[in-house]
């Protein structure tokens, strides 16, 4: 695989997960802290729709005929890149149906608890995908944790940034956010790092994905660019600026390119020790 | 039911590159895909550089991932005989299949911006005749076999062992083929040449 | 590709090669261009298939490389090739050459000035007419010999009388087979199935190669011998099977001549323990091997040619044909000792066979003048009265395959005129003033048989020729038309037969007999095998003075050899290691390798060493590497292989169109001892050469980090 071919499923992931993201943490501030925040409540499904499109439309590129796109549900019994498709097919029409109903001052706790779900089960046929044989390194839950990692992290910082103005959060609320990022961003920084760590102990191709990432100037640039952020949190008394939010977003991009190029895949091995 | 499958016999393959060629002679595919490939045996499988090797295509799978993997339903498993089949006008080329086999069997074309595979020359099949590489090897080291009526046991050797070192264990794939492994010359004479054994075993004889 | 519902118009070819196995191929053809081509299953020997060389034709055929015009190179003012082409037709190019051959010939008297290069890039009957095309012209200059084989046939020749072998396919019958210096694997693949057969059949192969071969790996014993010692290790053996009494008396006193001064040769100076160090095997191997193979019978020895390229080269073939005569295994099914054969070679040679114009005739200028192939360079910088002017090349490669390369260099810039036929670029039509493009073997009609199996098959014109690509005897016919259109009568080749009249003036009733068929024509419904015995010398009259098999050989000693195969030490290494280039799996010589595709299967050009030289030297696997001796240079990258000894470094002998890669810049032309009697010349020693090594740049430590990782 070249790695420019892989800039669409980079974009795909990144910005449907940031969408989800979006969505899930939304729900939950809004009726976790329903007197701390002010909101024009349809900037969340709008936000979260324009980005899930974004992410859909640039994915077609990474298709020899993007028009074939169209036929890319035809495999709903087997294929998880069909239930994926179907999955973020829905996930935007509960956008949708959430956007026009809070245009129309309804907010319905139901619905947007269906946006979230429809988002997860998207998010997770997502990262089965990318679970099959050919990538041992993978075939695991880390597709779905590092997901999960980027979609977090991302729907937090979407949250953080407050749309122009659109949202504005009570200094309890800003704090309590604050804090979730901050230890978020530890915790999945940390994690950035045992992933390799853990492959070491598996089979050879495993190891050799590894030692990819070891190697890998995008691995160090990721981990560093997530160390520069905590950084910055510590620094300035846990506010979660703008300029964080970009240099997690930065990282989390430079994580799914090296998560597209750095994959030793099994038929690479054919031939040696798998042991 | 029928599960055609190659018989690869590493003991009798020269690392010849007949078969990969004989592939290109019947299909001209573009430089870089090859559908058939030679994989040199490395040193804990086989002792001597470039003298040991697995040649490999598609391993028509009792349960392909490439089929499973396939958004728009390109690939066909055939009824009659397990034959793994890549419709090349549904393809959209989006890569998954290439992604998802642990063989590497689907690769790129990147002319037609599509994918493709070993097809086990099944128009040839359909005419009674053997499959470009089978037909060409020049010691029968590719053979077919069904593997469903099992005269290769999965875990039998010789011959027949299914997951043989350097060749990637997937077992839900069930991948129909089965290898004869290689083997090394050995000594002529370990111990000291004895005239007298000698001269007992010619006279015996 | 469905074969079946008459898509494709079949025709025959045989590819025209030199190497042993001479493949009968049926080739499919629609909308003019070739679909795929198949092995002939009609003969037992190619058997439906082909080789990875065979099934690259198409690629070749229509490879984006090919030259399909004729092409001009301008020289600048000094005389120098100035590396400008350009397109000329036909008519241009010919009457280039017309003017060029009667300058010659006025200025010198004589056409000793044009010199003939043909080497074995195409074995096709009819590709003799370039012989037959200079013959018509007149007396000119001819290399002769053959780096090929030609100690071995002498040697052969001292010994039966004529090389003669069994059939390959007669390898089943066998039940201990000595591979000596020589890789089926690589070099005749389809030969391995009839070693496998006998394998199977309980028989044992042993390989004996200083290189741990793809044939050694296939084997079930393993022997490296130090190079040019196999003739010493045969006559240990020799000694220890008549010392054990393990020999066959009664063929020796039957059918041999000589046998007690071979004896008393052997006890007298053969002496297992110097064998043993010299061979570099132990003594109880050389032990086993000779009881193994004397008394297993029948037993048989295939020779390779690469262990008679050697300055003892004829002697250690002599000495390994005297292990088939000691055991009595000569004139058995499944035992001889198998070196090649030309019993097929009975063809009237009628393109090659052409007569000077009756104006050189009258003239009595007298006959062509010889040259030693195996030192073209030498021989061109020597030729004198007149110097050689012009050299007419085709089917032949020198600048990649000939010896002393700079030599070599040195001798082309001596040459005034060069014409090159060929379908690519090589070396050589790098440095040609006329490039004429010439056709592969789907584009013209031959013949072809082997040296090696007993199949005769057609080679039908499958396919238009590509561009304006010309088979060499229409190049012949459209020279003779030019010359005598310029010059009348000064040409005498043949312009009026058709190419059925090229191939059923080949024909004979010694042919149509020795293949049980009455026309040429029954041959496009398959090859033939010849209708005889698959043993050669099963009466065990053999063509030698006595009609004995000769130990002692009055012939070789008149030829100045010793009479009986006595051993002699090889050349004197003058660097610490051996250099041998053999062939590549992926070529023959220097064709082939320079497909696109053969290339994406094999990329570049390495050298071979032992891991206990790397470590000594510093190298490590992969490492850019310069192999030098006093002669010159080869700069490749290092494989670090246990597949090759101590004491020696391997080149495969291949052009790479993408890599300044010849080997031939470290091999002389140092002669072997024989090879002058059946060929005209000494062979060569392409095997007794030396060279040094080292690391050519100290590699930096990389940047240890990558950006994209693996792609």
């Amino acid at each position: 695989m070249k790695p420019v071919k892989e800039i669409p499923l980079v974009l795909l992931t990144i910005f449907t997960q940031a969408a989800i993201g979006l969505s899930l943490w939304a729900t939950f501030f809004l009726y976790s802290y329903p007197d701390g925040i002010y909101l024009f409540t349809p900037v969340i499904p709008g936000v979260a729709l324009v980005i899930l499109t974004v992410g859909l439309i640039s994915s077609v590129f990474h298709l020899g005929h993007p028009l074939g796109g169209i036929r890319s549900m035809g495999n709903l019994k087997f294929s998880w890149l069909s239930k994926e498709i179907l999955a973020f097919g829905v996930y935007g029409v509960m956008l949708v149906t959430d956007l026009v109903l809070q245009l129309n001052g309804v907010s319905s706790l139901p619905i947007q608890v269906l946006v979230c779900l429809c988002g997860s089960v998207a998010l997770y046929t997502s990262s089965r995908i990318y679970r099959n044989a050919g990538y041992p390194a993978l075939n695991n839950f880390i597709p779905l944790l590092s997901f999960v990692g980027t979609s977090v992290l991302l729907g937090l910082g979407l949250l953080n940034m407050g749309f122009l103005g659109f949202f504005v959060m009570s200094t309890e609320v800003s704090a309590v956010l604050g804090q979730t990022l901050f230890w978020t961003l530890i915790i999945f920084t940390v994690i950035h790092f045992l992933i390799p760590v853990y492959w070491l102990t598996g089979n050879r191709v495993m190891r050799t994905t590894s030692v990819n990432h070891f190697r890998s100037i995008l691995f160090w640039t990721r981990g560093l660019l997530s160390i520069w952020a905590i950084g910055l949190f510590i620094f300035s008394n846990q506010n979660p600026t703008l300029y964080i939010f970009w240099l997690i977003f930065i990282g989390e991009v430079t994580g799914r390119v090296l998560f597209f190029n750095h994959m030793a895949h099994a038929s690479e091995n054919i031939g040696k020790s798998f042991v | 039911m029928k599960q055609l499958g190659f018989h690869f016999n590493a003991k009798k393959c020269l690392g010849c590159f007949t078969c990969a060629m004989a592939c290109k002679n019947m299909y001209h595919q573009p430089t870089a895909v090859t559908w058939r490939k030679l994989y040199n045996l490395d040193d804990p499988i086989y002792p001597y550089a470039f003298r040991g090797f697995y040649s490999l295509a598609c391993n028509h799978c009792e349960t392909p991932a490439c089929l499973r993997a396939c958004p728009v339903g390109a690939y066909a498993k055939r009824d009659t005989d397990g034959v793994v089949i890549h419709d090349q006008n549904k393809c959209i080329g989006c890569g998954n299949c290439i992604r998802s086999c642990p063989f590497g069997a689907p690769q790129y074309n990147e002319e037609l911006k599509k994918a493709e595979k070993c097809s086990f020359c099944w128009q040839r099949l359909d005419q009674n005749l053997e499959p470009a590489c089978v037909l060409s090897c020049p010691v029968n080291a590719i053979e077919i076999i069904d593997v469903s009526t099992n005269n290769m046991e999965p875990t039998q050797a010789p011959p027949g062992i299914q997951f043989p070192e350097g060749f990637p264990e997937s077992k839900e794939l069930n991948p129909s083929i089965r290898f004869t492994l290689p083997k090394t010359p050995d000594l002529l004479c370990s111990g000291p040449f004895s005239t007298k054994i000698a001269k007992a075993k010619k006279d015996n004889s | 590709m469905s074969v079946k519902d008459g898509l494709y118009q079949v025709f025959r070819n045989v590819c025209p090669r030199n190497c042993y196995d001479t493949c009968s191929i049926k080739t499919y053809v629609a909308d003019g261009k070739i679909q795929f081509i198949e092995g002939a299953p009609e003969s037992s020997f190619t058997d439906g298939g082909l080789c990875v060389k065979g099934y690259s034709y198409i690629d070749r055929v229509y490879s984006k490389d090919r030259v399909t015009y004729p092409m001009r190179q301008m020289r600048q003012a000094s005389g120098k090739l100035s590396g400008q082409w350009e397109r000329v037709t036909w008519d241009q190019a010919l009457t280039t050459i017309a003017y060029k051959i009667h300058e010659i010939n006025k200025k010198d008297g004589s056409l000793h000035g044009l010199c003939l290069a043909i080497g074995s890039g195409n074995h096709g009957i009819t590709n003799n007419s370039p012989e037959g095309m200079m013959s018509s012209l007149g007396y000119t200059t001819r290399t002769v010999g053959t780096p090929c084989w030609p100690a071995g046939i002498d040697a052969q020749t001292y010994d039966f009388g004529e090389m003669w072998c069994n059939d390959p396919e007669d390898f089943v019958n066998s039940k201990y087979i000595i591979l000596w210096g020589v890789n089926p694997a690589w070099c005749s693949v389809h030969t391995m199935k009839f070693i496998y057969t006998a394998q199977e059949k309980g028989a044992k192969v042993v390989v004996i190669d200083p290189v741990f071969t793809q044939t050694a790996a296939k084997a079930d014993h393993y022997i490296q011998i130090k190079p040019g010692t196999d003739g010493l290790l045969a006559l240990g053996m020799a000694q220890f099977m008549i010392d054990q009494e393990f020999i066959d008396t009664s063929f020796i006193s039957e059918h041999t001549l000589g046998y007690k001064r071979f004896n008393s040769y052997l006890q007298g100076t053969i002496n297992l323990s110097d064998v043993s160090k010299t061979c570099g095997i132990p003594e109880n191997e050389i032990q086993q091997l000779a009881f193994e193979f004397a008394t297993t019978k029948p037993a048989t020895i295939w020779v390779g040619y690469g262990m008679q390229r050697h300055t003892n080269g004829g002697a250690n073939v002599r000495a390994i044909d005297a292990l088939g005569a000691l055991t009595g295994n000569i004139g058995k099914s499944g035992g001889g000792v198998r070196y090649g054969h030309k019993t097929n070679r009975i063809f009237n040679y009628f393109a090659a066979d052409m007569s000077a114009p009756e104006s050189v005739n009258t003239l009595g200028t007298g006959s062509n003048r010889a040259i030693n192939t195996n030192k073209l360079a030498q021989e061109i910088l020597d030729a004198a009265d007149p110097p050689i002017r012009m050299l007419w090349n085709t089917c032949r490669n020198p600048l990649s395959q000939d010896f002393n390369r700079p030599l070599l260099e040195k001798a082309f810039k001596k040459l005034e005129f060069i014409v090159c036929v060929d379908q690519f670029m090589t070396m050589t039509a790098q440095q040609a003033d006329i490039f004429l493009p010439v056709t592969t073997l789907f584009e013209e009609e031959s013949i072809n048989v082997a040296y090696w199996h007993y199949w005769l098959g057609i080679n039908e014109k499958a396919i238009e020729p590509i561009g304006e690509c010309k088979s060499n005897t229409q190049i012949a016919i459209d020279l003779s038309k030019k010359m005598n259109e310029l010059y009348p009568g000064s040409c005498t080749f043949p312009t009026d037969l058709s190419p059925d009249d090229w191939i059923e003036k080949e024909f004979n009733d010694a042919v149509y007999t020795m293949y049980g068929i009455t026309s040429w024509k029954e041959l496009k419904s398959g090859s033939k095998r010849a209708l005889i015995d698959p043993v050669a010398w099963k009466d065990k009259i053999f063509d030698t003075p006595s009609k004995k098999y000769e130990f002692y050989s009055k012939s070789a000693k008149t030829d100045g050899h010793k009479a009986l195969p006595e051993s002699f030490p090889g050349r004197d290494s003058t660097m610490p290691y051996r250099v041998l280039t053999p062939h590549s799996k992926f070529a023959i010589h220097s064709q082939f390798q320079n497909l696109d595709v053969m290339e994406s299967f094999n990329p570049e050009p390495h050298v071979s060493i032992h891991p206990d030289i790397a470590a000594e030297k510093g190298i490590t696997d992969g490492d850019w590497v310069r192999v030098f001796n006093t002669q010159g240079e080869v700069i490749v990258k290092s494989r670090v292989t246990n597949t090759v000894s101590k004491l020696c470094l391997v080149l495969y002998e291949v052009w790479f169109k993408n890599h300044d890669y010849c080997v031939q810049n470290l091999v002389d032309d140092a002669s072997s001892d024989m090879g002058a009697l059946k060929t005209g010349s000494l062979g060569v020693a392409i095997h007794d050469q030396f060279a040094d090594i080292e690391k050519v740049s100290q590699k930096r430590p990389g940047f240890p980090f990558k950006f994209w990782g693996q792609s």
